[in-house]
């Protein structure tokens, strides 16, 4: 390894509020008192308006079909306003397949929207859509990504269905296929003493996070408006702009409710990245009606459109020694991305040759189009819960074939710090906790008590059988990707505001900001310590919140602005009390002189020395070559009911090389709600279930699209942090959001497996239909 | 480009966006003697302690009518057909989903929503709880996790965990805080007691 990259922010042995374990979420009173406005509450009022018009979709009941006629004559002869393609500049085409925000002549998923209607309550927006008559004339259609790739497959583009390029917000530009060969796989395979190979696959999900989309669009004065519940305001300000051909400048998204603190947002769990479609057409109706329009998808139609988790089929074969060595790897990931792409597979595709260091690999993705659904989307992840349930799986089933307990074969090959790069560009990662986070969870969990071998249940009494299984998590996030901005106002009467481009979509990045404020200001509380959020009238663009990148960015972009505080704080501070600048130093809510702490200020002291508000900015740039990616583990117990089928957890202990924990509640929070919201629902209930005849949804609401109760919670949730300094960040952290969920259907696959006498499932999610066919699998073999 | 002048709809003439057209449409569609089911009428609750009316159509909900009209915005409506819970609001203290209660039957009732944390000492005591227990994320389904949770030790002051989970299990959260609910609840109820963790 080469020697340790140079620490940027700011170490110390002891903090006041980083990783304080009493700090409380800042915004949790305003949002349980009805004081928080959520976009979806907004009134006229506090856009200066009387009234809105209100905005809802006709929406195609078809997967694939011609348009053949909008009949929108008897809406508008009621005054119902109505948009159309026609509405839209005819060429501006936007998206990873190239299209118009609603469609001229053709629509390819069910769900997507045809024409919009506009009126003056939500009531009359269900009576408008009625009113619209659109004539198809439906196609063959496909809905699964294998299907598509058939030669005498429904085309839904002119030149077939292998996706055109996508899109990840954090990395950018994705080709449609990926192919990373090093070594050499047939001698790999020629080596090893025995080989698996198997078929793997995810399901479609949806997000169904309680807050759904909202949208308020209005224009004044040349300008347009937009307040809006989602994760990437200054990218989708770009993006409109360039739509609609104005000035970057001239499109705002704002927080701004009047005289109250700024609108807040719901869990965006991936599903409000930006849906430029929607700003478009929204902004195209505020226009035509010369009125702030509303729209905020009802149930139905945020299950719809336009996200949703896309599935990937992996076709796996794996070869090792018995003695553990991993000799050859070899996985080819068939994607289906929907009708427009999106999101694509980068990601999972990378997480298997970082997670295990192997000589010889040959790894291929294909990103297909599909009727399936609109867009491919993240889901509190990119791709990297469905490649490591394809990963994890098929390692345990190679494990298994070797006869080596599951642990010591991953133990044995993972990537550690001692080889922490990128087998493929040589890039290095910013710091890394493996192999010591895994073993952490691992002890935590007493597996090695637990553990009784390869089909043996870890415990029997009467129906429930016990088994346990393992996850290891090696994925690509909290990067320090640009851009990297903020900046810290200072006002005369000490009170303090973090200015940021991101946003905190519900896990608590608020907070953490405010922490990390203060923390670097040497306050020890928040009171005076305000944070505005993802505001381009005030904020600077610090890139996508996704990615458990924000904590790590607003750290980097926190500890900069403060450096340009001091420049321009310092000397005046110094002057009063008779030193240089250099010599003063922030702590215990003072400025005081670094060789005599004695002598100084408090920080509101030093306040009330400037005549107006300064403000810093902070930016900055990461290296070349450093990647970031975040280690850890899952282990989990659970308990079968063989009689019923019925699955509880008994225990959870999961590890995160998290760096510095800043917000701890925070992050407890999100190990806790990962697994319990999340994780346990992508593995044995979450599903988008539809028709193979029409294509049609069968469950698009909570009651029949299962996510999980107060009552899958399970017995014990226990968690390890790996805890050290990361050199590229502000205060040592990386972040938790999405590794809370990333490895927890693996884990929990093979602790059934390990219940159930060694039968393997391979598919998500696992439903109490398949615990039942590994029943009956076991009594045909005598095992029950 | 700027911002086109053509409306289509006015909207200064509404000053309070409801359903008026529709109702006045339905009412002329149908028989006469009918008109009475489709028309607006005042109704007149006690919410969080204090007197309201309103003039409410038929087919209002009472999620909507708090929110719309009285600017009760702490009551949300996640799916609006009463599956998730999140509506979750207390009519003669006893916890139903206000996404699928008619407005008209609230007339003469008496609602507590999360807004009466000054009325309500168990709510307060329970808003509480949740800050400390970080009982709440993105905070979108907590409104009526916290109404369930306040009619749950309105009946039962010292429930167990099982109490808490049954009574608990109709609101969803995506954020995954039934843990730290379970704890928040065991803290309110502890201090309700007089407890002082």
């Amino acid at each position: 390894m080469s020697e340790p990259l140079p620490v940027v922010g700011i170490k110390k042995d002891r903090y006041a509020l980083v990783g304080n374990k009493s700090v409380v979420r800042v915004d949790t009173m305003d949002k349980i008192t009805g004081k928080a406005v959520y976009t979806y509450d907004i009134n006229p009022s506090h856009v200066g308006e009387s009234g809105f018009v209100y905005m809802g979709y006709v929406r195609s009941p078809y997967p694939h079909a011609i348009i053949k006629k909008i009949d929108t004559s008897r809406a508008e002869a009621r005054g119902y306003a109505v948009v159309t393609a026609r509405d839209l500049p005819r060429y501006a085409l936007i998206g990873a397949r190239p299209h118009t925000p609603l469609p001229l002549d053709r629509v390819r998923y069910i769900g997507e929207p045809v024409a919009a209607v506009g009126a003056l309550s939500p009531n009359e927006v269900e009576d408008a859509i009625e009113l619209i008559e659109v004539e198809y004339e439906p196609l063959p259609f496909v809905l699964d990504q294998d299907e598509a790739l058939k030669p005498d497959a429904p085309k839904i583009w002119p030149d077939g269905n292998v996706a055109g390029g996508g899109f990840n917000p954090e990395t950018g530009p994705v080709p449609p296929t990926i192919t990373i060969r090093y070594g050499d796989i047939e001698a790999g395979f020629r080596e090893a003493d025995e080989v698996i190979e198997t078929v793997i696959e995810t399901q479609i999900e949806q997000h169904y996070e309680m807050e759904p989309r909202a949208l308020v669009a209005y224009w004044r004065g040349g300008k347009l408006y937009f307040r809006y519940s989602g994760q990437f305001a200054h990218s989708a300000q770009t993006a409109v702009a360039n739509y609609f051909r104005m000035p970057v400048s001239d499109v705002v998204f704002s927080t701004s409710l009047g005289g109250e603190s700024g609108h807040v947002l719901g869990m965006a769990l991936g599903n409000k990245s930006a849906p430029v479609e929607d700003l478009i057409v929204v902004a195209t109706m505020a226009r035509k009606t010369g009125a702030a329009v509303k729209y905020g998808p009802t149930r139905f139609d945020n299950a719809l459109a336009p996200h949703q988790r896309f599935p990937i089929r992996g076709y796996v074969k794996f070869g090792g020694k018995r003695d553990g060595t991993f000799t050859a790897m070899q996985a080819k990931l068939v994607i289906n991305v929907g009708a427009y792409g999106g999101s694509q597979g980068s990601d999972a595709v990378s997480d298997f040759y970082h997670a295990y260091k192997v000589p010889n690999v040959l790894l291929e993705a294909i990103s297909v189009n599909t009727n399936a659904f609109g867009f491919s989307g993240p889901m509190r992840d990119v791709g990297e819960s469905q490649g490591h349930f394809i990963l994890e799986v098929a390692i345990d089933m190679l494990a298994e074939k070797l006869g080596i307990d599951p642990v010591e074969f991953r133990l044995k090959n993972m990537r550690t710090k001692d080889n922490a790069v990128d087998p493929v560009t040589g890039n290095r990662y910013t710091g890394f906790g493996q192999p010591e986070a895994f073993i952490g969870a691992m002890e935590k969990f007493r597996w090695k008590e637990r553990w009784k071998g390869w089909g043996v249940p870890s415990a029997v009494s009467g129906s429930k059988r016990r088994g346990v299984g393992v996850s290891l998590l090696n994925a690509a996030k909290g990067a320090a990707s640009p851009p990297i901005t903020g900046q810290i106002e200072v006002a005369p009467d000490g009170k303090v505001t973090f200015y940021t481009g991101l946003t905190d979509h519900g896990a608590g990045g608020r907070t953490s900001y405010a922490i990390m404020t203060a923390e670097a200001l040497g306050l020890t509380s928040l009171e005076n310590v305000k944070v505005v959020c993802s505001d381009t009238s005030v904020t600077t663009n610090s890139g996508v919140t996704a990615g458990s990148r924000s904590t790590r960015v607003a750290g980097l972009a926190i500890v900069k602005a403060v450096e340009d505080l001091k420049r321009q704080w310092f000397p005046i501070v110094a002057e009063k009390l008779g030193v240089k600048p250099e010599d003063l130093e922030f702590g215990d809510n003072r400025i005081y002189v670094k060789n005599d702490p004695s002598k100084g200020m408090s920080f509101k002291e030093a306040a009330a020395l400037l005549k107006a508000p300064i403000k810093g900015s902070g930016t900055f740039t990461l290296p070349p070559r450093i990647v970031s990616r975040v280690g850890g583990a899952k282990f989990v117990e659970v308990e079968v009911d063989v009689e019923t089928g019925e699955v509880h957890i008994l225990e959870y202990v999961s590890s995160y090389d998290i760096g510095r924990v800043i917000f701890w509640k925070g992050a407890e929070s999100q190990v806790r709600g990962g697994f319990i919201g999340m994780g346990m629902g992508a593995t044995m209930f979450q599903e988008v279930i539809r028709d193979p005849i029409t294509g049609g949804y069968l469950n698009p609401n909570f009651h029949d699209f299962k996510i999980p109760t107060i009552m899958e919670t399970p017995d014990r949730i226990d968690y390890h942090y790996e805890e050290y300094h990361d050199p590229i960040s502000g205060f040592g952290e990386k972040g938790i959001g999405e590794n809370v969920l990333t490895g927890v259907s693996p884990a929990i696959a093979n602790a059934l497996s390990n219940a159930l006498g060694g039968y393997r499932f391979t598919k998500l999610p696992i439903t109490k239909k398949d615990i039942m066919d590994a029943v009956a699998w076991m009594r045909r073999r005598g095992m029950l | 480009m700027s911002a086109a002048t053509t409306t289509i709809v006015s909207v200064a003439a509404v000053a309070r966006p409801n359903n008026t057209a529709v109702a006045e449409l339905a009412t002329q569609q149908k028989a006469p003697g009918l008109e009475d089911a489709f028309a607006a009428r005042v109704i007149r609750m006690r919410v969080n302690g204090k007197e309201y009316s309103a003039m409410v159509y038929p087919r209002d909900t009472l999620v909507n009518v708090l929110r719309e009209q009285l600017g009760l915005i702490g009551t949300k409506r996640p799916c609006n057909r009463g599956e998730c819970g999140g509506c979750t609001v207390l009519v003669n203290n006893v916890p139903v989903l206000s996404c699928t209660y008619l407005a008209v039957r609230a007339d003469g009732k008496e609602i507590l929503t999360v807004e009466g944390r000054d009325y309500d000492k168990i709510l307060k005591t329970l808003q509480d709880a949740w800050v400390e227990a970080d009982a709440s994320q993105c905070g979108y389904c907590q409104p009526g996790q916290l109404m369930s949770a306040t009619a749950l030790l309105k009946r039962n002051p010292t429930p167990s965990i099982d109490e808490i989970k049954l009574a608990m299990s109709g609101n969803l959260c995506r954020c995954g805080t039934y843990m730290n609910i379970i704890e928040a609840i065991q803290l309110a109820s502890s201090r309700l007691r007089g407890g002082s963790s």
